[in-house]
């Protein structure tokens, strides 16, 4: 477990910066609720006139803004959902491509360790470090939304959307381990993780926003981990659930494949 | 018993061929050169041996085990000297060492800090602070921390000072002296003469020649170049050192095979304007070798 303790040891700086802005980002927009509260009427108002498809993409069509639980999940389809995604992808950009690319892989699969185990000790501190950053980030909120909130909070539904969000930051994360094995040079990883993660979110809000595209939804965890739709149901579709861990299961069976076939250029 | 053997390896980068039917076996206990101009498949055999990068087709033989399969048994027994050094440029000299030392099961410590202090390593400073040749030290370190039995050395020399080029080198002869079977690629002629036992060159992805380095001293030839100060001594020259030589603008140049003392004694009778006689570079030693295998 010496990668895995090594990995843990220089990202956990990293980690702990992504949570504390996450959590500065969090605590902003929950100081926010308050007025709005008041202003419920008007809000409403404003929001009636807006184009109804501007309100699907944010999931506001037929939401109770004077629900904290409503207003949390909303805002956090931005920060959590994409900023939490990202996140996991630059992790694993940073603990799998960039040994390739800064060439210290010459150095580490030249040790006596398999390529499946260099590889499943970073994917434990992959996991580890997401964890990590969300368990923290559900904490902060949980008393945030406590504060800040006036009635009381659904707590099976609170936890739910959490769970839903680690699945899905978990998915992205060997989504891309899955590319970034297949990439022959590591020179465009960054733009790579971030692009796949983009794109499947985008996919996300196409298929919320047109019935055309319904097919669409079975092809981006975004829409699985879908927090709106999570927490005005109260649950996840099984079958969502299952997607989400078959996409996991194939991605990383997929990798280990690949990562221990693969030249090293360095 | 032959620590490594290789058995037509050969690799492709797509079309590209980096090495061809590549055929060695080195001896244990020996020190086995492995020379080559830029880009004739030095580091690609390496990396084969090492499991970085897998054979198009061969077989790449360390302890009698297979390089693709048995990767991680036969790197616990050796030791790598990268010819460019990339560690995690973050970290301390101090971290990383820990970090080498625990992939293996059992490392002396002392043995660590002594090859620091011999190596004058500043164990404080970060990685990416230190200059070219103390990256290489900490690597050199780095290999032998684990005391392996085999050592592999991709231009281990390069952009070290000449007085820890020298070091470096003493430190090979005394592993060599305990039985650790070194291989060792470099373009320099002079420590391939100094430490090998046997060589091997390789060009265009191809082995030309598996020779033992006695062999080598034995065609340790002389440069020569000649200004006359008559021109129609020039017949004489040819007359006395055969058909190769060449004139180049007002010089005379031959390679020189055998005695000094002939060549001192032939020389004398010449009148000359001036002389210099001088060891080949790898270069000229390398074109000379090849047009040799060729005929």
């Amino acid at each position: 477990m010496n990668v895995y303790s090594w990995e843990m040891r220089h990202n956990m700086k990293s980690t702990m910066i992504w949570t504390v802005v996450l959590i500065v980002l969090l605590i902003m927009y929950a100081s926010v609720y308050p007025s709005m509260v008041k202003d419920v009427e008007l809000i409403s108002r404003v929001m009636k006139l807006m184009p109804r498809a501007f309100l699907r993409i944010f999931g506001l069509e037929d939401f109770d803004l004077t629900n904290i639980l409503h207003y949390l999940v909303t805002i956090s389809s931005i920060y959590v959902t994409l900023l939490g995604s990202v996140f996991s992808a630059l992790l694993v950009v940073k603990l799998v491509a960039k040994e390739e690319s800064e060439k210290t892989a010459e150095f580490l699969l030249s040790k006596p360790l398999g390529r499946k185990s260099v590889l499943a000790q970073k994917l434990l501190a992959i996991f580890s470090s997401i964890l990590m950053l969300d368990a923290i980030l559900s904490l902060a909120s949980f008393f945030v939304t406590s504060y800040f909130g006036s009635e009381s909070l659904d707590q099976s539904r609170f936890w739910l959307f959490w769970a839903s969000q680690i699945l899905l930051h978990i998915t992205v994360s060997s989504i891309v381990l899955c590319f970034i094995c297949f990439s022959k040079r590591q020179d465009s990883a960054v733009s790579l993780s971030i692009g796949i993660v983009f794109v499947l979110y985008v996919f996300s809000i196409i298929a919320k926003l047109t019935e055309k595209a319904k097919l669409l939804v079975y092809f981006t965890p975004f829409y699985y981990s879908d927090g709106v739709r999570i927490v005005k149901y109260g649950s996840i579709e099984p079958i969502f659930l299952l997607l989400h861990f078959i996409l996991i299961l194939a991605s990383l069976s997929v990798s280990f494949i690949v990562y221990s076939r693969k030249d090293i250029y360095v | 018993m032959a620590l490594i053997e290789t058995h037509d390896l050969t690799k492709y980068y797509g079309r590209h061929r980096a090495v061809e039917n590549v055929n060695f076996e080195v001896n244990e206990g020996e020190t086995f050169g492995f020379i080559g101009p830029n880009g004739a498949g030095k580091t690609t055999t390496i990396r084969i041996l090492l499991g970085l990068i897998f054979p198009t087709s061969g077989q790449a033989k360390i302890f009698g085990k297979d390089c693709v399969r048995d990767g991680p048994q036969i790197r616990k027994l050796v030791g790598y000297v990268p010819s460019e050094v990339n560690y995690y440029a973050n970290a301390t000299v101090e971290e990383l060492l820990g970090y080498f030392a625990s992939f293996y099961k059992s490392v002396d410590k002392t043995y660590m800090k002594e090859l620091c202090a011999r190596f004058e390593i500043d164990t404080k400073k970060k990685f990416r602070e230190l200059s070219t040749g103390n990256k290489k030290k900490v690597a050199v370190v780095q290999a032998l921390l684990h005391r392996p039995k085999l050592l592999i050395c991709d231009e281990p020399t390069i952009g070290l000072d000449p007085i820890m080029q020298n070091k470096l080198l003493e430190l090979l002869e005394e592993l060599k002296a305990q039985g650790v079977t070194i291989f060792f690629s470099s373009h320099i002629l002079n420590e391939v003469q100094r430490l090998c036992d046997r060589f091997v060159m390789i060009k265009e992805g191809k082995i030309i020649k598996i020779e033992s380095i006695e062999a080598l001293r034995n065609k340790n030839y002389k440069m020569v170049r000649l200004q006359l100060k008559d021109r129609n001594q020039l017949k004489r020259v040819v007359e006395k050192f055969g058909p190769n030589v060449k004139t180049k603008d007002s010089a005379i140049v031959f390679e020189f095979f055998g005695n000094i003392d002939q060549l001192m004694k032939e020389l004398s009778s010449l009148s000359l304007e001036n002389v210099w006689i001088e060891d080949p570079s790898l270069e000229d030693f390398f074109m000379t070798f090849y047009s040799e295998v060729r005929s």
